[in-house]
């Protein structure tokens, strides 16, 4: 009962256990504490590296090629979307900024109306959420905790008269200190690494990190090996180890891009539609330049939300949500260079950023919304993202939003990320009209992946059963994480994914007998 | 500068960049196509008192709203009895106006950002707002070399600064 990292496994081992759990974040680890504590034999593989709190140096330039996919720089193929997702154990889970929202009942009527969903509903979930949010500590945050950026948002929100509320968190003594993009410090915040994972290993579980899964073996409806490539911990290389598990039962939890691009490495797309429908919550948003110190970069980075455009009846809805800004990321993500860049970065003590969701996967004209994952080199997932003209408007409407709120709240100045700017409300429309809304035009930030093996009751046209997660094609292989939602959640993923992941595991416990 | 170091001051050493830099040759746009100026920022600034405005457009970001540089890690603690406001206004305002490099992390130049007017004024709100009860001392036994500087700077930092790439 342990965590091995590559440096361990110096030859090539060969396995046996009850259930093979690919990946160890918000899907892979509460199925592997379910069934560990069950009394069951679990073999987690993981593909990031095994990071802990004393180790996170607090550094977007050191922690983000540890913790992050593609070393921070993951993106659409035409590199219209920066997609920051976290690699290691604990998954994203270890780099997200604890937002906690239940899947909204909206969206699971949807799923049922639109993408014949049915056996996953929200009283079915509703104990699970219960469960969970007791022991990941998640909480509201109060007005007082409200850092100096999030309050500009509040204020922004109030004075339009626009919903607004506070977010709740899973964190337990938090300390506000801002860094949980980089990995807590202090860890409190209850992400797998500290909650679900050690439990599992307590139980039993044997945690494998640098272990990067290349495909499964099959004969006829049954899984016969999960087949991992081990990677150097240091180099992050591939190295010519494997590790070979035998399992009663295989669940995929590698998030939405990876467990499809397991499947497609495997060979597995009876339907066709492994990889399709890949959704990111496209955010962009407004920052505000003030005449106080606002610090965007000090205090937790999510604690104010807006409901007001979500589910409008014209073009893509959007949540509206403070945000933070990181030097790095910030960089990364905004056009303009040199002395424009500059500027904005002369100004960023005294900036203010609020970011929009747009809810993409809910136009029912089109069955192809979204990205396609397909492989790239060396296997590599690739992501195509297909750009609409409802996605340029909406994010035009959602910069739109952003800019009013900041200046409600009494900013001398507000921009977008593709650099327009604007001193006053009735600016707004004209100055926007003059900015280009097309891929690679305005700077696109995803921090939610999910879709890509969307559940549902018709095979042709879903991967996996939605009454019980399994796989349409086989008995024994079983899909647990983001990446079977048919939508975007349209709210920050986790809790839904937690949710999903402990109702699932109740099926996969049921297939082992 | 050490490793140690923390992050928040290369932030704010970023954030320090002069402001004639942003000055160079703009792309032919529309003037309200382009981040505001700080001079702009400052007049909004809602204070009678020019030091305060100064202070808080130049000196906060690493001094911080209570003058202790975080505890003298992301600059001079100004409320430290034996700290930097126990050296005259001459040594002090030659240290705004030409920056220094000193233990914590490089002090910058404000010569050309602000001007000697303005670093008077500046200076003259840091000692009202941070230096009550603060004693100065005479030039002569500050500047001995040697001495704990008032950054706390000792021989041996002395040698790891000169020895360090510029």
């Amino acid at each position: 009962m342990s965590i091995h990292t590559g440096a361990h496994v110096t030859e090539d081992r060969s396995l046996e256990c009850d259930v093979c759990i690919v990946g160890s974040g918000a899907g892979g680890a509460v199925v592997a504490q379910r069934l560990a504590t069950a009394g069951k034999s679990v073999i987690v593989l993981e593909d990031g590296g095994y990071h802990v709190s004393a180790r996170f140096d607090m550094t977007e330039g050191n922690m983000f090629p540890r913790l992050y996919q593609e070393q921070g720089g993951r993106s659409t193929a035409d590199q219209s979307m920066a997609i920051l997702q976290g690699r290691a154990v604990g998954g994203t889970t270890v780099v997200n900024w604890t937002t906690c929202f239940r899947t909204p009942e909206r969206v699971m009527q949807h799923w049922a109306e639109h993408h014949g969903v049915e056996g996953l509903t929200r009283e079915a979930l509703v104990p699970h959420w219960e469960e969970i949010e007791r022991r990941l500590n998640v909480q509201q945050m109060r007005l007082d905790q409200v850092n100096a950026n999030n309050m500009v948002t509040w204020r922004g929100l109030d004075a339009l008269g626009w919903h607004k509320d506070l977010l709740f968190r899973n964190v337990k003594n938090c300390a506000h200190t801002g860094y949980c993009g980089v990995g807590c410090v202090i860890d409190a915040k209850q992400s797998m690494l500290v909650t679900y994972i050690p439990e599992a290993v307590q139980a039993g579980a044997e945690v494998y990190a640098n272990a990067w899964v290349e495909r499964l073996t099959f004969d006829g409806r049954h899984v016969t090996s999960v087949v991992a490539r081990v990677r150097d911990p240091e180099t992050d290389q591939l190295t010519s180890r494997t590790i070979t598990v035998r399992a009663r039962v295989t669940v995929l939890s590698g998030g939405a891009i990876n467990t499809p691009a397991i499947l497609l490495r495997s060979g597995l797309d009876p339907s066709g539609r492994t990889g399709k429908r890949t959704f990111f919550h496209p955010a962009v948003g407004a920052v505000g330049v003030h005449a106080e110190r606002i610090q965007p970069f000090v205090g937790s980075p999510q604690y104010v939300y807006s409901d007001e455009f979500v589910g409008r009846d014209e073009g893509m809805g959007f949540l509206l949500e403070g945000a933070p800004m990181f030097p790095m990321t910030m960089g990364s993500i905004a056009t303009g260079l040199g002395p424009e860049r500059q500027a904005q970065l002369e100004l960023l003590p005294y900036s203010s950023l609020t970011g929009a969701l747009l809810h993409d996967g809910f136009d029912t004209s089109d069955p192809d919304e979204g990205a396609t994952i397909t492989l790239g080199t060396g296997g590599r997932p690739q992501i195509d993202y297909k750009w609409t003209e409802r996605l340029s408007r909406g994010l035009r409407d959602a910069c739109a939003a952003t800019l009013r709120i900041q200046l409600a709240a009494g900013a001398h100045q507000a921009y977008t990320s593709n650099g327009l700017y604007v001193r006053s409300d009735d600016e707004i429309d004209r100055v926007l009209d003059t900015g280009r809304w097309g891929p690679c035009e305005v700077p696109v930030f995803v921090a939610h992946c999910m879709g890509g093996c969307a559940m549902g009751g018709d095979a042709s046209r879903s991967v996996v059963d939605s009454r019980t997660l399994r796989h349409h094609a086989m008995d024994d292989l079983f899909v647990i994480d983001g990446s079977v939602f048919p939508t975007s959640c349209s709210v920050n993923p986790q809790i839904s994914i937690y949710g999903l992941a402990r109702w699932g595991a109740e099926h996969v416990r049921e297939a082992l007998g | 500068m050490s490793a140690r170091t923390p992050s928040l001051l290369a932030l704010s050493l970023v954030v320090w960049a002069p402001v004639s830099a942003c000055a160079g040759d703009p792309p032919a746009r529309d003037p309200s196509q382009w981040p505001i100026s700080r001079v702009e920022i400052e007049r909004a600034i809602p204070s009678d008192d020019p030091g305060e405005r100064t202070y808080r457009a130049h000196c906060i970001a690493c001094h911080g709203v209570d003058g202790r540089g975080a505890g003298n890690t992301t600059g001079a603690n100004f409320t430290a009895p034996d700290g930097v406001l126990t050296e005259p206004d001459e040594r002090l305002l030659a240290r705004i106006l030409d920056g220094e490099r000193g233990a914590i992390g490089v002090m910058p130049a404000h010569r050309d950002v602000l001007g000697e007017e303005r670093s008077r004024e500046v200076l003259a709100y840091i000692r009202r707002r941070f230096g009550a009860g603060i004693e100065v001392r005479d030039a002569g036994i500050v500047d001995d070399a040697g001495d704990a500087g008032p950054l706390g700077m000792t021989d041996d930092d002395d040698r790891a600064v000169d020895e360090s790439p510029r």
